[in-house]
């Protein structure tokens, strides 16, 4: 069947492009946290996005910090080591590894593990003096670098510390953690690398502090992972096996299945089988452009029958995960408009929502 | 003959790199079947762990063994493969530990490494170890298996140059400092099982650090892990130059796959510019599911519609969708254009570039498998 997304007045392919005309059309951002319907999962603090390389992590990220931020929040939206394509979709210079305000309430960090570490030891190691010395000692760093995963677990370390961090207010100085995870491999082995360290070190600082990050990031009141697909066979099937995955391994609570880059509907059930009726025809015309742009039309329709069925396919196997789906923009580029917009899908379809318990 | 179909039947080895989700796996699993359709031997590796390649070939399970691809997998008579196929996943674990045996010659040794929890760690997370054992396989199973042509499909990579310099990786993980480190420490007898002893003056305090930092049992599985690990080395570093030696080869080339979105393509160029710059032969750019319409036809709507509406008797209704569909294809062919004339533009002048265009069925389909075979040139429309 067809898809069920809502149909935003944004339909600017129907309206013949015009996308200034469809953004009046939306509901205005409110500046309030309050006015905002945002549903138990969006109200959760750390945001962990995940997905096969390709699928639009990045993208999808930007559009949650954005939404959190605009929705009155103070968000740190993190990329890991990342080559940074965040700047890009935000409009900011480009993102060090430097927790840096690009905005009232839109903090950008690009993680360093390297420096990740100094800052960690920093912390443990009180005496400034000591810590230094440690740190600089050739024998020392190439420690550091050897113990396998370290650097992720840093990194991860890093996010945790920074969601547990509160201002002098005693408020979070964070209400929102927005994490881009690395596509590398399997895509959970980054949120999985705390589980990974606590099972071979549950002993010394490591262990300790490893045991912390994994309950904070199993907490369901706090935490969870969203999963990003595309609507295509192929990407389906992994992604079917990553959330499997995720679930076994328990590292966070599931959260969004987000399905990016689909087609908005132009079509309806009954227009394949016209188009087809209307290729036939043309068939007998010499008319090369006409046939052209029908062909096109039915391509697409075919297209959208096997987004729906795709769909169908992975609601039926994915039963308890909510989906939120998400167009596809054909913009050179995606940038704050366009995450607006993207916003706005994300909102539309998680109002109904309702909160837990 | 096309820029594909020469490259699978001159090389000895085709590498596919590329960001991620851009059609390496497929595009591996193609320019196999098509080679093997040309009549050469060919042996295509995967490290995906999601089993896209065994989908593509529509194999319901590849093994870390060399499985042998049916014959008949596109159909018979002019599409039965003409030479052996065959395709293997990576197990990474299983390919590690095929490595320690084939290096080692103390049988007690090896059990112990095998059985040791960081070895079993490292072998899967170390950063490069992926891409180290499949080039290690690579190299290996042409020695063995001796097929006219292998290809490879690497796992995706965070960033391009993370295959390019896993050997290197590897190297300065087994040349690290603490390395050394710890294997005098095991050797004098200083690492004990409580963990690094107290000494006096700065080795004192450091080993006082790394006790309370990672715990005592910690670093002892870890000296033992390395001391274990001192005799693989030589072996290790000698596999290695070969297999780099080979890489770096004329009977080798490099295909970078791409996608005409603005990340995949910025990878794409950079991927090109790091081949050249480290002097790997860099074959060409082929660029998955581009639209292949003509962004000319935009002009032409005018016409269309009333074509359309006069002769055929096209209701408005109908051609609003008609209208917006060509839109939206045809601004999307434009804006894929310009990304890739971008691309085009930074490539050296003897590197090809090729575009496919989008597939229309299903890819785990041999429908969807022959479509694209065509649209690659290693096929016959007519066959």
């Amino acid at each position: 069947m067809y898809l069920t997304c809502p149909r935003l007045p944004s339909s600017k392919v129907c309206s013949g492009g015009g996308r200034s005309a469809a953004s009046d059309a939306l509901p205005p951002i409110p500046g309030n946290a309050k006015q905002v319907p945002m549903t138990a999962l969006l109200n959760r603090q750390i945001h962990l996005v995940t997905g096969k390389g390709g699928v639009g992590k990045s993208l999808i990220s930007c559009v949650l910090a954005q939404l959190f931020e605009q929705g009155g929040h103070k968000t740190l939206l993190v990329q890991l080591h990342a080559k940074d394509a965040h700047s890009q979709h935000l409009e900011i210079p480009p993102i060090g590894p430097n927790i840096t305000q690009v905005r009232e309430r839109l903090w950008v960090v690009n993680i360093e593990p390297a420096k990740a570490l100094t800052e960690y030891i920093s912390l443990k190691i009180r005496s400034e003096r000591l810590s230094e010395a440690l740190v600089n000692r050739p024998i020392i760093k190439n420690f550091l670098n050897f113990i396998p995963s370290l650097a992720e677990l840093n990194m991860l370390g890093k996010i945790w510390y920074h969601a547990e961090e509160r201002g002098k207010d005693r408020r979070p100085r964070f209400d929102r953690v927005v994490v881009d995870c690395p596509p590398t491999g399997h895509a959970l082995k980054f949120v999985d690398v705390a589980r990974t360290v606590f099972s071979v070190a549950p002993g010394g600082m490591m262990g300790e502090e490893t045991r912390k990050i994994m309950h904070t990031l199993q907490d369901p009141q706090r935490s969870c992972l969203h999963v990003v697909t595309g609507l295509e066979e192929l990407m389906l099937k992994e992604t079917v096996e990553l959330i499997e995955q995720a679930e076994r391994s328990a590292t966070a609570p599931l959260g969004y299945l987000i399905c990016n880059g689909i087609e908005e509907p132009i079509f309806e059930p009954g227009d394949v089988q016209a188009l087809k009726d209307l290729q036939d025809r043309l068939a007998e015309m010499p008319s090369g452009a006409s046939q052209d742009a029908v062909q096109i039309a039915a391509n697409r329709a075919h297209k959208e029958l096997r987004q729906g069925r795709y769909l169908k396919k992975i609601k039926g196997v994915r039963s308890n995960m909510p989906t939120i789906m998400t167009p596809l923009l054909a913009q050179a580029r995606l940038q704050t408009q366009e995450l607006q917009e993207l916003g706005q899908w994300v909102l539309q379809q998680t109002a109904t929502e309702r909160p837990a318990p | 003959m096309t820029h594909l179909a020469a490259l699978i039947q001159d090389a000895e080895v085709v590498v596919c790199v590329g960001s991620g989700g851009v059609g390496k796996t497929t595009t591996s699993a193609t320019l196999a079947l098509g080679a093997a359709l040309q009549g050469r031997r060919t042996l295509v590796i995967t490290i995906d762990p999601a089993k896209r390649l065994a989908d593509a070939l529509g194999l319901t399970m590849l093994s870390s063994h060399a499985a042998s691809i049916h014959e008949e997998i596109l159909g018979s008579g002019a599409h039965r493969l003409r030479a052996p196929l065959y395709g293997m996943m990576l197990d990474l674990q299983a390919a590690w530990d095929d490595l320690v045996r084939r290096v080692s010659d103390d049988d007690e040794e090896t059990d112990l490494i095998l059985q040791n929890r960081f070895y079993r760690q490292l072998s899967r997370d170390l950063v490069g170890a992926q891409e180290f054992i499949a080039c290690e396989t690579l190299y290996a199973q042409r020695e063995v298996m001796k097929p006219d042509l292998i290809i490879l499909d690497t796992p995706p990579t965070r960033n391009a140059l993370d295959f390019l310099d896993a050997p290197n990786r590897i190297f300065d993980f087994l040349e690290n400092d603490a390395f050394q480190y710890f294997l005098k420490q095991k050797e004098t007898g200083r690492l004990g099982r409580m963990g690094l002893q107290f000494l006096d003056g700065a080795q004192g305090a450091l080993n006082v650090f790394l006790n309370k930092f990672a715990g005592t049992q910690f670093l002892s599985e870890l000296s033992d892990f390395m001391f274990l690990m001192r005799n693989l080395y030589p072996p290790l570093v000698q596999r290695t130059r070969a297999f780099q030696n080979l890489l770096a080869s004329d009977k080798t080339k490099f295909l970078v796959i791409t996608q005409p979105n603005p990340q995949a393509i910025q990878e794409a160029s950079y991927f090109a510019r790091e081949l050249r710059k480290r002097r790997l032969p860099l074959a060409g750019v082929l660029a998955n599911r581009v639209c292949a319409e003509d962004a000319g036809l935009l002009a032409k709507l005018p016409g269309i519609e009333s074509e359309l509406s006069n002769q055929a008797k096209v209701s408005e209704a109908q051609w609003a969708k008609i209208h917006a569909s060509v839109h939206a294809r045809c601004s999307l062919a434009d804006y894929q254009q310009q990304l890739l004339d971008v691309l085009q533009k930074e490539l050296p002048t003897d590197c090809f570039s090729i575009q496919i265009p989008e597939v229309q069925s299903d890819l785990s389909t041999r429908t969807g498998l022959k479509e694209l075979l065509q649209l690659q040139g290693l096929l016959e429309k007519n066959a």
